[in-house]
């Protein structure tokens, strides 16, 4: 079965998708204010014409390349191409002004590339693990579990206003409900509106946040063109690369376990990993730090790399996405009726191997094209957002159109992109209200199911009957208590 | 970017770096005690609608436990009780000593952001409601190829350049030329490569 997943990823037609997708992925992150998340959220639409494997292989593909394009930008010209390459851009971009541009990039290259086996591997390792966990789970445990997805995704999202992500899942939950009833089959919410009852897709919304919503943050805003700098020549050290292989390792480490967490994307790793690499550097290394150090480029990008395989890993064994990014891939899996959770492997027999074989693919292809791309890149960053955005906004209309040939989701798109903009402009966080709309059905149909079954019951009980629930209660409750008096 | 601008953009990086953990949104700058107060006011109202109207859901089982209005009164409550939170950190905070500063209290650059901003949303609006309104196709062929013209280019072709003629500020002509290629390329994309048909009738 393995090595039919792998035949089939390297057929020649999927190379060459893979390859598209990654070119795109670069140049999209390359660009200035659009974001790995934006182009996640916009493919789910262009993929409703695809089969599954060509799906799966382009969106890996520009989900790799988009989180390493950022890259380009931080060092070159100062602006993060994606936020998560803020560090990056720290110590990139001094690098450049010194004439040592191209080997900034080589070096980010290199770091990217290790970031994503390590990513890749933790996934490959630790998946059977979680999914064997994760059969264990019945109501309760899943009601929990997306009670605390949702939760955490708040927390993370927000930093020290975690209220506030918190209140943006609520939200999301709240919009969940809208819809039949999934046990009595009673409309709520719905306000005599036939076509409510069906409910609220999330694949119009996630294109209204992240799609909508930013376009409308960010063509107001008046932003001068960048003026590039030389490059200088790419190439990345294989010196280089052995010396901070270490810290490659334990950036990659943290970029993973950052992606596991839902909510927590390439920009809390590469921040995360920065900071406790300039904690962990020596003191002559650590006096490089922010005026430009290699070392400190391989702990951002690393773990801004390692964070797609590990945003991967509940994603698909658990339904809960690891990141925003995560969640447009769980959007156009569903739309090409892949139910993901604890039956994935089950439901679909080889499908995690071809998804393994996409990602390293698309590993290589980023290594490949990211050295070939630095300088053409270079052109785009002088295609102004006042361009750019107007195009955006139709491949938004036409996404939300085309995910279930619905014109209702176009409305739906709209509302969510002015209410994202909106909320964005009073300081909620967008991410966890698409968790709470994706785990809102799972929480209540759970939850309700868990209480039937529980009816008669004493506490201590069900305590003892679900030991794994109980664990994840006190995870929950703590979830909450850290957010409430810590992060003051 | 200039070099000045450019270096204070770095420092800010760096400032904002210095103060540890700011979440993958960072929505830090964007808050202040006043929005937080007005959020809260709104969300609370919003809250308690919701929670009225999932009281009066009918309940076709045996027991309360599969009522289908539970989980939307629970969320609904501890919703509640979360924007009652963040109303009382924001006066606190001093959210209702300075509420005008909502309208304003910007600067002149804010100001002028904020009405480009709704100006964007009124035309965003304008060509999503023209888009589902009318409704109408062309089909003819060229060198025996059937092609498509529907509503959506359209609609879309004199939008586009509108959106462009006030944002990238460059002449009729170019955007109307940028606007009929995007268009173009996109449906063309759309269509006959990923086999997607327009909105509207195609």
């Amino acid at each position: 079965m393995i090595l039919d997943q792998l035949a089939l990823a390297l057929t020649p037609y999927l190379l060459f998708v893979c390859l598209v997708g990654t070119t795109l992925g670069i140049l999209w992150g390359a660009m200035p204010a659009l974001s790995t998340t934006m182009a996640m959220a916009l493919l789910i639409g262009l993929s409703t014409g695809m089969s599954q494997d060509v799906a799966i292989m382009f969106i890996l593909g520009v989900f790799t390349g988009s989180v390493f394009g950022g890259t380009i930008t931080a060092v070159l010209i100062n602006i993060p191409g994606t936020p998560d390459a803020v560090p990056t851009m720290i110590e990139g971009h001094p690098l450049a002004r010194r004439g040592e541009g191209g080997l900034a990039l080589g070096t980010a290259i290199a770091a990217s590339f290790m970031g994503n086996w390590i990513g890749i591997l933790l996934l490959i390792a630790f998946i059977p693990l979680i999914l064997k966990l994760a059969l264990q789970f019945r109501s309760w445990e899943m009601f929990l579990l997306s009670t605390w997805g949702i939760a955490i995704c708040g927390t993370m999202t927000s930093g020290k206003r975690p209220l506030k992500g918190w209140i943006s899942g609520w939200i999301g939950l709240m919009v969940s409900f809208i819809g039949l009833d999934s046990i009595h089959g009673v409309p709520r919410y719905t306000f005599g509106v036939g076509i409510l009852e069906d409910g609220i897709s999330y694949v119009p919304v996630l294109i209204g946040l992240f799609g909508l919503a930013e376009i409308l943050r960010v063509l107001p805003q008046r932003n001068p063109a960048g003026i590039p700098e030389k490059v200088g020549r790419v190439v990345p050290p294989l010196r280089t690369l052995v010396k901070y292989f270490r810290v490659s390792l334990r950036s990659g480490l943290i970029g993973t376990i950052i992606g596991a967490i839902p909510g927590a994307g390439a920009n809390v790793a590469s921040f995360l990993s920065y900071d406790i690499g300039r904690r962990r550097a020596s003191p002559e290394e650590r006096a490089k730090w922010g005026t430009g150090s290699y070392e400190a480029i391989v702990c951002s990008e690393a773990a801004s790399n390692a964070n797609i395989g590990g945003s991967m890993l509940p994603t698909l064994t658990l339904g809960i996405p690891g990141s925003a990014a995560a969640a447009a891939f769980l959007a156009a899996l569903e739309l090409k009726n892949v139910v993901v959770g604890p039956m994935f492997q089950i439901e679909n027999p080889g499908l995690i191997y071809f998804i393994y074989f996409a990602l390293i693919i698309a590993n290589f292809l980023m290594y490949g094209m990211a050295i070939v791309l630095v300088k053409p890149c270079i052109k785009l960053f002088s295609l102004p957002q006042a361009l750019l955005m107007p195009i955006i906004l139709l491949i938004c209309v036409l996404g939300a159109y085309a995910a279930s040939l619905s014109y209702f989701d176009v409305y739906v798109m709209l509302t969510a992109g002015v209410v994202g903009y909106v909320l964005r402009r009073f300081g909620y966080p967008l991410a966890p209200m698409v968790l709470g709309i994706i785990l809102g059905p799972l929480a209540d149909e759970n939850l309700r199911r868990a209480l039937l079954l529980f009816e008669g019951r004493s506490i201590w009980n069900i305590i003892v009957d679900h030991p794994i629930g109980a664990l994840l209660l006190v995870v929950v409750l703590y979830t909450f208590y850290d957010g409430i008096f810590r992060r003051r | 970017m200039s070099a000045e601008r450019g270096d204070a953009y770095l420092e800010q990086a760096k400032a904002k770096l210095s103060e540890g953990f700011h979440g993958e949104e960072d929505i830090e700058a964007a808050s202040t005690p006043q929005k937080d107060l007005l959020s809260a006011c709104v969300m609370a109202a919003v809250c308690i609608f919701a929670m009225v109207l999932a009281w009066q859901m009918p309940d076709p089982g045996r027991t309360i436990y599969t009522h289908p209005g539970l989980l939307p009164i629970v969320v609904g409550a501890s919703l509640l009780a979360m924007v009652i939170g963040l109303a009382v950190r924001a006066l606190r905070e001093g959210g209702a000593r300075n509420l005008g500063s909502l309208i304003s209290g910007q600067t002149s650059d804010d100001e002028d952001e904020a009405w480009r901003a709704w100006l964007l949303i009124a035309l965003v609006i304008v060509f999503v409601v023209t888009l589902d309104v009318v409704t109408f196709r062309f089909r003819f062929a060229v060198g025996g190829i059937e092609l498509k013209l529907s509503s959506f280019e359209c609609v879309a072709i004199p939008m586009t350049t509108v959106i462009l003629k006030v944002f990238w500020r460059k002449s009729i002509l170019l955007c109307l030329l940028t606007a009929v290629i995007a268009v173009l390329l996109l449906t063309a994309a759309f269509r006959y490569g990923f086999k997607i048909p327009m909105p509207g009738v195609d």
